[in-house]
């Protein structure tokens, strides 16, 4: 593939032929600028209005099939939380299939979702986040942290709800005009802990102050329990005597504890997956830590115990949103059915079975959510705006049949469920220590961010 | 440069050409047209999403081409530079009301800043202390992220607004492609032309033997930091080209797994090469990218086959690239590539 180039040996003269020469390639270069900045132009121009259909004076028949509503859902299959997401999405997949087959789908709208296995990442889950919007997504599902993060300033752009099972305050409370589309299913990070203390300061019979340490990985998940904590201990009269950073998954953090346990806390506020959990409880007991650990909602007593061998888990404490899987309420009943459907084995022989209840309880609000916005609007389009307006933000006082609390949202409260149990584990089962009672809350939730 | 048989370079002009012959230049118009019309029929899913990933990649990439592939200095920790630039320019656009073009070139100068801060160590260590310092530059920019909360926003981050250029607003991929595409064309225009300067070839020799290139004059100190500030240059400008495309930057957009997938697109894609680099990138994110669309169809095909493993095929599949390509292949795909273009040159006849 021989090029066309002058002859070796050919001088080319400056002359006429070079003149031609040179014309021609300005020319076409000015040719090429100009479609080029044509297809620019072209490509930023806003698309045109579409316009609106015509509306039918007699009305239109009932459809035999109604479309489809279509949900996103970060997935993580793979990445460093794998483990416990994977059974939370078994959870949320496995409801919706149930309510398509069993129900017909919600008001015979069928469910479909589309998936993305996001890593934990953020930038996956904003390419997840463009691409489910693209294929008419109405709502938006997620479990991590990052995916909230990433996909957060385009909510409000996009009119697009997100339930998010990543319970950080900053994502629904702040003056940021996109947390109005973020729904937390259960209560926040923070309030785990208030709502544990203020159980443990009832139970306080010291003169001295309490004394409590913080552990927690150094990221956007393990920071969620600091969101104004400090702040409320400090006004309540505990001392935050350590505070030790750790990996997310930790192999050996007996450092990190060694610190801790020479502070000597009542109580050491953890926040880490039930597998890191396993880590932190074995230990302790290495080094001699005999403060409780406190646990949240993420790292549950089944699941620990699943992870902890002899009596490592013993004494460990959790200020718990979620039903336990041997919990018998009928929402439990149910989850194990639909296990048992769509796994082919009961929920308790489940890798994860309180991850996958966590799972169920995602897909549970965002089907009410669908059928409220499906009631509303009738035989109209089923858009994400009215997915908000109609369906989440119609929600009141949704009896969750045990599997929580009832959930409530409203204007500036996008908490979720908001009741807790404080349990423990004796004997490497848990025991309940204070039954459902509501979160202590750690900012005024009737007031709007903006207005304090 | 190999030249075609019978193309001869009878002017410094023609010798110091990038594109140099006329069928080149026939490739590289088509590829502009093809790349610039790409929005207008890209409508396979994330495809978009795709070029412009690969296009704030490449800018970044092109940095530790030059620091690691020309002058030989290893950084594993390339992504805090990166990191750098996305917050400079997110903290200049948000907080200082810069337009979002301006706050390129601050946010690669504030990367490269940084980067001879970073590459100072130069002056007495090489090697895998070399490696260290930028492997503890990666974590100090990390945990400076994190916890400078006034400025850095903590681990919630910054968010921007959608960039503006002149009344347009570039609030989805395909206004923001128009934009990314042009400006990672210059960075690979620039870089490529910086490998062909004085600096470029000083920078070559120092990769090659830096004490005969010192015996040379060379003068290593200067020259080590100047490619540390030129690498973390582009990797800042990759950043603020990350930073209006997602519209957020958080601590958890730039780890160390993002340091390590910058330098297997350097194994992968050849050092020493821009090209190569280009190709390493595609290589990388076009696999990322494949996986991300045959998942799905593969968990559905194979039951057998759960879905944590179909999509834990990509980082297996990294590992068993790098070391394939470190095996057969050292010289990256952009060997590959020349070694088809001697061919095709000299087709039919290869003797």
């Amino acid at each position: 593939m021989r090029d066309k180039e002058e002859p070796a040996g050919i001088v080319t003269e400056k002359g006429e032929t070079m003149s031609k020469k040179t014309r021609f390639k300005v020319s076409t270069s000015i040719v090429c600028l100009v479609l080029l900045l044509a297809v620019i132009v072209a490509g930023c121009a806003k698309p045109a209005p579409t316009p609106a259909p015509t509306p039918t004076p007699t009305p239109t028949p009932e459809p035999v099939s109604k479309a489809p509503l279509k949900l996103g859902v970060f997935a993580d299959f793979s990445g460093p939380v794998a483990a416990e997401c994977h059974a939370e999405y078994k959870g949320t997949i496995d409801y919706f299939a149930w309510v398509n087959d069993e129900e017909g789908g919600v008001s015979g709208h069928k469910i479909e979702w589309l998936w993305d296995d996001c890593k934990w990442q953020i930038p996956l889950a904003i390419d997840a986040y463009h691409r489910f919007k693209q294929e008419g997504a109405v709502c938006m599902v997620s479990w991590g942290s990052p995916y909230i993060l990433g996909t957060k300033p385009f909510l409000a752009r996009d009119k697009m709800p997100v339930v998010s099972a990543a319970n950080n305050l900053d994502f629904i409370y702040g003056p940021d005009p996109n947390n109005a589309w973020v729904y937390n299913i259960a209560g926040v990070a923070p309030e785990e802990y208030t709502t544990f203390m203020a159980w443990a300061l009832d139970q306080w019979k010291e003169t001295r102050p309490m004394r409590v340490a913080l552990l927690y990985p150094d990221n956007s998940f393990g920071r969620a329990m600091l969101d104004r904590f400090p702040d409320w201990a400090k006004e309540n009269g505990i001392e935050i005597v350590a505070e030790q950073i750790c990996p997310m998954m930790p192999t050996d953090i007996t450092g990190e504890l060694t610190s801790i346990k020479r502070a000597e806390p009542d109580y050491v506020l953890s926040r880490f997956l039930a597998s890191a959990m396993k880590v932190v409880l074995r230990d302790r007991l290495r080094v001699g830590l005999t403060a409780p650990i406190v646990s949240q909602y993420i790292a549950r007593p089944f699941d620990v115990l699943q992870y902890c061998t002899e009596d490592e888990a013993e004494g460990m404490m959790i200020a718990n949103s979620l039903a336990e899987p041997t919990d018998s309420t009928p929402a439990v009943k149910l989850a194990d059915q639909i296990c048992r459907k769509y796994q082919n084995k009961a929920l308790l022989e489940m890798d994860h079975p309180a991850h996958y209840l966590w799972g169920n309880s995602a897909a549970v609000i965002t089907v009410e959510a669908l059928r409220l916005a499906v009631e509303a609007v009738g035989t109209g389009e089923v858009t994400s705006e009215v997915v908000k307006l109609k369906g989440f933000d119609a929600i009141r006082d949704y009896d969750t049949k045990g599997l929580m609390g009832s959930v409530t949202y409203t204007p500036t409260d996008h908490r979720g469920a908001i009741q807790y149990r404080i349990l423990t584990i004796q004997d490497n089962k848990s025991v309940v220590l204070l039954d459902w009672h509501d979160a202590v809350p750690i900012v005024d939730w009737s007031k709007p961010a903006a207005t304090e | 440069m190999s030249l075609p048989s019978g193309t001869y370079n009878d002017k410094y002009e023609k010798d110091m050409a990038i594109v140099r012959t006329s069928f080149q230049w026939t490739m590289l118009i088509l590829f502009l047209v093809l790349l610039f019309t790409l929005p207008l029929f890209a409508n396979i899913r994330g495809l978009l999403h795709l070029t412009i990933t690969i296009a704030y990649w490449v800018v970044g990439a092109l940095g530790i081409g030059i620091l690691t592939g020309y002058c030989g200095q290893i950084s594993i920790g390339h992504a805090a530079f990166v990191a750098i630039g996305a917050y400079t320019a997110a903290i200049l656009s948000q907080d200082l009301g810069f337009p979002f073009w301006a706050t390129l070139p601050f946010a690669g100068v504030t990367a490269g800043l940084a980067g001879i801060l970073v590459g100072l160590p130069v002056f007495r260590v090489k090697g895998f202390y070399l490696i260290l310092t930028t492997l503890a530059a990666q974590y100090i920019v990390s945990h400076l992220l994190v916890h400078l909360t006034s400025l850095t926003g903590g681990y919630m981050g910054l968010t921007v607004s959608f960039p503006k250029l002149g009344g347009i607003v570039l609030d989805s991929p395909r206004s923001y492609y128009y934009f990314v595409i042009p400006i990672t064309c210059l960075m690979v225009f620039l870089a490529r032309n910086i490998t062909r300067t004085k600096v470029g070839r000083a920078f070559i020799a120092i990769r090659d033997n830096d004490l005969a290139a010192e015996v040379m004059g060379i003068n290593l100190f200067h020259y080590k930091l100047l490619a540390f500030f030129i690498g973390c240059f582009f990797a800042g400008v990759g950043g603020a080209l990350y930073t209006f495309y997602a519209i957020t930057v958080s601590p958890d957009c730039f780890t160390l797994a993002d340091s390590i997938w910058y330098l297997g697109i350097l194994v992968i894609g050849g050092m020493g090469s821009i090209t190569g680099i280009i190709f390493g990138v595609i290589f990388i994110k076009g696999f990322e990218y494949l996986i991300y669309l045959g998942a799905p169809a593969l968990a559905t095909a194979w039951p057998i086959l759960s879905i944590q493993q179909v999509t834990s095929l990509l980082p297996i599949c990294f590992g068993l690239v790098i070391i394939l390509f470190l095996v057969f292949q050292p010289r990256g795909l952009n060997h590959w590539w020349e070694t088809l273009k001697s061919t095709i040159r000299i087709w039919p006849f290869p003797y």
